[in-house]
């Protein structure tokens, strides 16, 4: 499939472009160079926030640690580290898992995108904007995980409903802001509801 | 940086022609308190590169330290405390106080901004940095003015603490118990705003050569009307910086805010929805190292032994370190470190507490209540009896506890999310026997607070502070795993409370007794507001074992259960309705009485409800707050679902209503996360939970829908990150009775 930039106004969701074909992503400054640290053989290369990369980390270390500490993109949340509270939330191939739980071996050959390779070309991803229509975030730790599951949940489910969402997104966040989550993605899923009626896509 | 800033920097008790402004004290029902016997003082001056620099100090203990300069921005002649006006006709704002995501940094500006009537997007709101001279005395003023005498609950910590002396007390800069809007920004904010736009409205009158009564002052410009003349801040403040302050700022009456009352966007927001927001587990420092604990289960405890061996031969460790009650393995990553220490097989002791479990906590408990009898009812009327239990909790934030500590050249440097910054480095000080003046804080945003980063909970920074002491001159963070931060809160207390009431004939109220455990601190929050001639209430001491502390919304968190669940088995034992019989006892307090009305009208109260479901009502006044939830509750393959909750909130003056709206929906799932499935249990001697599947929270799938009504009752400004919590269990618990029977007592609430 071939990468189509969609204008953002429409608010289609546009992170389905970026899973297959792996453009540069806007976010990532904080690592692009590729690191070469160790023996052939023990470095684990993969595509991270549109840029290939080559770490040298144990193949058993959990993503999360290896974006953390060796990639340094911090944006990327420990929370409970056994999977149960989605702040550690990324994409792997445009689906979302638990970088916590997620060894970093696992994601060899293939795509990862953080919160801060979400945004794209300058524009953020409608789902950020949408958090920050709705002022979504409170304390804000968990967000860049339910931001992560929740885009490629609409990427997935344009159309997501309230109880499709309330079913999908098992992140926790404490500071209780689930009601202005629920707004901010109805406000995504109304205008994707749109876009199907009147056929632009 | 200019000597100009420390021009008049009124002493502690000013002269009688210099600026002595000294807010009123606000009329909080019971307060007896009147009389304030602090002074405000206030300085003003200019900043080197031209602009008005002015602070606005409290009360008797604040340091009188107005030329005070933070370090590394001598160049800038950044300014001493709030507020700062540079001739680009930009104002900055720094708070005193931490932002958790409450919005206080956003909410506090505005005050200060409406006083001032500057362009809000001009405007630049800052976190002060952790230094004497941002100590907010506010806060504790907003305590005082609440309970009258004594020492509120909340700030009883900070005498617990060793390293604080009363005189110190003022010292902190806290936030916590809903604090920041009502005492920094009401006595502080408003008070620096007001000042400043008196000097700028006085340079304004000199520079266009007219009378100052006729001018006035908006969108950060002096305006001239008669003669279309105007001049912006930026303009003025060279000339305002030489002036002297004005002898009686005039604060805003509420129908004049312009910028108050409207909903403005929060400056933290952008950051955190793309991975900027640097939190204390986001540090780097260069040539950092990482550290795992993991320390004595039982509190009390101390390691016994330890071999550091199977650490030691894994890639990456540095160093295994022991410490009097844990042990910590130092590695180039955490994992590494984290790993390392599972291979560990530390022997700690457990302090004798051994044998203590769950059951014998509540025994103990019970049996300290058997010690203070309620007494016998009076022979008329029909008695209702019931005993009432809460566990212990845990914060639980979503950011575990964590540091970054560097000791290097007789100075230490700490990196760290607190929600007070001050007494974080007194802690940090202590631990390293060096004085406050070389030790710096670099406070960082908070993955979460609701109290497990108040004074006197500072054990990770500690713990981080005697890591760095084995790395120095290395820096290390200190990261908690999850386990690790749920087996060591400083928790909610476990609360058993008895509770007697009487009931006439006539289906009135007579009597209300109780006795519960914990301190008498607490009865404020064990009193309620309900008019009933016979009120008995006293705390009864019981046995602590686990360290506790502050929990979001404190003592009105298990007061509010008990008493809004007893008065509803009362409303039940009289035959009324639980709001009308509510209603009935608030004649005298008129205000609970329109919060009550007002989410009774919200849910439409009386009306049907869906079949399978309750509604259940619950009214709890705490930090200042008034707030009354409806909750429309059913049960779905025989569990808990709360579909709804109508709030309905009066907290004075609503300064940013999107943010205040957001703090009492955020409060709804906290309370209701504790209503359903928070429990702390323990057993030998050590907490049994470890991780969230043992302390489940609200998701998305549980959270109810959440309408939020403001009262406007002109009321003194009350707090907002709080006072939602307490009334969601009761209105839970209260429903359920109405759709099972069950009066469930003990939380969280299960079904029988």
């Amino acid at each position: 499939m071939p990468p189509i930039e969609l204008p953002v106004a429409n608010l289609t969701i546009v992170s389905c472009v970026r899973r297959n074909v792996g453009v540069a992503c806007g976010g990532s400054a904080s690592f692009h160079e590729t690191r070469n640290l160790g023996e052939a053989g023990d470095m684990i290369d993969f595509t991270l926030n549109g840029s290939s990369v080559s770490l040298d980390v144990p193949a058993d270390m959990p993503l999360l640690w290896a974006l953390r500490e060796t990639a340094g993109l911090t944006g990327t949340k420990f929370g409970c580290g056994i999977g149960a509270c989605g702040a550690c939330t990324v994409h792997l191939d445009g689906a979302a898992v638990r970088s916590c739980s997620t060894p970093v071996g696992n994601v060899a050959g293939r795509t990862v995108t953080t919160i801060e390779g979400l945004a794209s070309g300058g524009a953020l991803h409608p789902v950020q904007q949408a958090w920050i229509d709705h002022q979504v975030p409170q304390c804000g730790y968990c967000q860049s995980g339910m931001i992560m599951a929740i885009s490629a949940l609409l990427e997935r489910r344009p159309g997501t409903t309230d109880d499709q969402l309330a079913a999908s997104i098992t992140n926790i966040c404490r500071c209780g802001t689930y009601e202005r989550i629920r707004g901010a993605v109805a406000s995504l899923t109304v205008a994707a509801d749109a876009e199907e009626e009147t056929g632009d896509v | 940086m200019s000597d100009d800033l420390t021009t008049p920097a009124a002493p502690t008790t000013p002269p009688a022609d210099k600026p002595v402004s000294q807010p009123k004290a606000p009329a909080v029902k019971r307060s007896r308190l009147r009389k304030w016997t602090r002074r405000a003082f206030i300085g003003a001056g200019a900043v080197t590169g031209g602009g008005l620099a002015l602070g606005v100090g409290g009360i008797v203990f604040s340091p009188n330290r107005l030329k005070y300069v933070p370090e590394g921005t001598e160049g800038e002649g950044h300014l001493t405390t709030w507020i700062k006006i540079t001739p680009d006709n930009r104002t900055t704002v720094l708070i005193p106080h931490c932002e958790m995501g409450q919005g206080a940094l956003t909410g506090l500006g505005m005050l200060l901004v409406e006083e001032l009537d500057a362009d809000w997007s001009l405007c630049t709101v800052e976190q002060a940095p952790a230094e004497d001279i941002y100590a907010n005395g506010y806060v504790i003023h907003a305590f005082l003015g609440e309970v009258g005498i004594g020492v509120p609950g909340f700030m009883e910590r900070a005498f617990d603490f060793g390293s604080f002396k009363m005189a110190q007390f003022a010292g902190l800069q806290i936030t916590g118990g809903s604090t920041s809007t009502r005492g920094t920004g009401v006595f502080g904010m408003r008070l620096a705003g007001a000042t400043a736009r008196g000097m700028l409205l006085e340079a304004g009158a000199e520079q266009l050569g007219v009378p100052m009564s006729e001018l006035t002052a908006r969108d950060s410009r002096i305006i001239h009307e008669a003669s279309g003349q105007s001049a912006t801040y930026g303009e003025l403040v060279g000339r305002a910086s030489a002036l002297d302050l004005p002898s009686r700022p005039r604060l805003k009456e509420r129908e004049e805010y312009r910028l108050v009352g409207t909903s403005q966007d929060r400056a933290d927001i952008p950051g955190k929805v793309v991975g900027e927001a640097q939190y204390g587990m986001d540090v780097v420092r260069p040539d950092m190292l990482y550290a795992a604990i993991v320390r004595a289960p039982v509190p009390g405890g101390q390691l016994e032994h330890v071999d550091p061996a199977p650490a030691e031969a894994m890639a990456g460790v540095r160093r295994v370190v022991q410490l009097d009650d844990a042990v910590a393995v130092v590695a180039d990553g955490y994992w590494q470190a984290q790993q390392a220490l599972n291979a560990l097989g530390p022997k700690f002791t457990d302090a004798g507490l051994g044998d203590v479990d769950t059951a014998g906590i509540r025994a103990r408990h019970a049996a300290a209540l058997d010690g203070e009898p309620l007494g016998e009812p009076p022979a008329e009327g029909r008695a209702v009896t019931a005993e009432y239990c809460v566990p212990y909790l845990s914060h639980a934030t979503m950011e575990p506890m964590c540091a970054t500590a560097r000791l290097a050249d007789g100075q230490l440097e700490v990196w760290a999310g607190t929600q007070d910054p001050l007494s974080t480095r007194g802690v940090a000080a202590g631990v390293v026997n060096l004085d406050k003046d070389d030790v710096h804080i670099y406070n960082q945003q908070l993955g979460g607070g609701f109290g497990r980063r108040l004074p006197g909970t500072y054990d990770y920074v500690e713990q981080a502070v005697e890591v760095a002491k084995v790395t120095a001159p290395r820096p290390v963070k200190l990261v908690w795993s999850r386990e690790e931060d749920m087996r060591h809160g400083y928790y909610r207390p476990f609360v058993m409370g008895r509770f007697q009431g009487v009931v006439d004939d006539q289906g009135h109220a007579r009597r209300w007794a109780s006795r519960f455990t914990g301190g008498m601190a607490d009865a404020l929050e064990a009193d309620p507001p309900y008019g009933i001639e016979d009120k008995d209430i006293q705390a009864v001491t019981a046995p602590v074992h686990l360290r506790t502390g502050s929990w979001r919304s404190v003592a009105a968190s298990q007061h509010g259960f008990f008493s809004e669940s007893f008065i509803d088995e009362m409303a039940h034992a009289a035959g009324s309705d639980p709001f009308e019989f509510r209603r009935g006892l608030l004649e005298e307090e008129p205000r609970h009485k329109a919060v009550l009305e007002r989410a009774a009208e919200m849910a439409r109260w009386g009306t049907a409800v869906p079949e399978g479901r309750a509604r259940g009502i619950a009214i709890v006044e705490s930090f200042g707050s008034i707030v009354a939830h409806v909750a429309e509750v059913g049960i779905e393959n025989g569990t808990i679902r709360v579909y709804r909750v109508d709030s309905a909130v009066d907290c004075g003056l609503v300064v940013n209503p999107q943010q205040a709206e957001t703090q009492i929906q955020g409060g709804v799932n906290f309370g209701l996360s504790a209503a359903l499935f928070h429990e702390i249990t323990v057993r030998g001697g050590a907490v049994e939970n470890r991780n969230f599947p043992d302390f489940n929270m609200v998701r998305l799938a549980q959270a109810p829908r959440v309408n939020v009504s403001f009262v406007d009752s002109g009321g003194p400004v009350g707090g907002l990150g709080e006072p939602g919590v307490p009334p969601v269990a009761p209105a839970v618990a209260n429903a359920l009775f109405v759709l099972t029977g069950q009066r469930l007592r003990d939380m969280p609430l299960r079904l029988g």
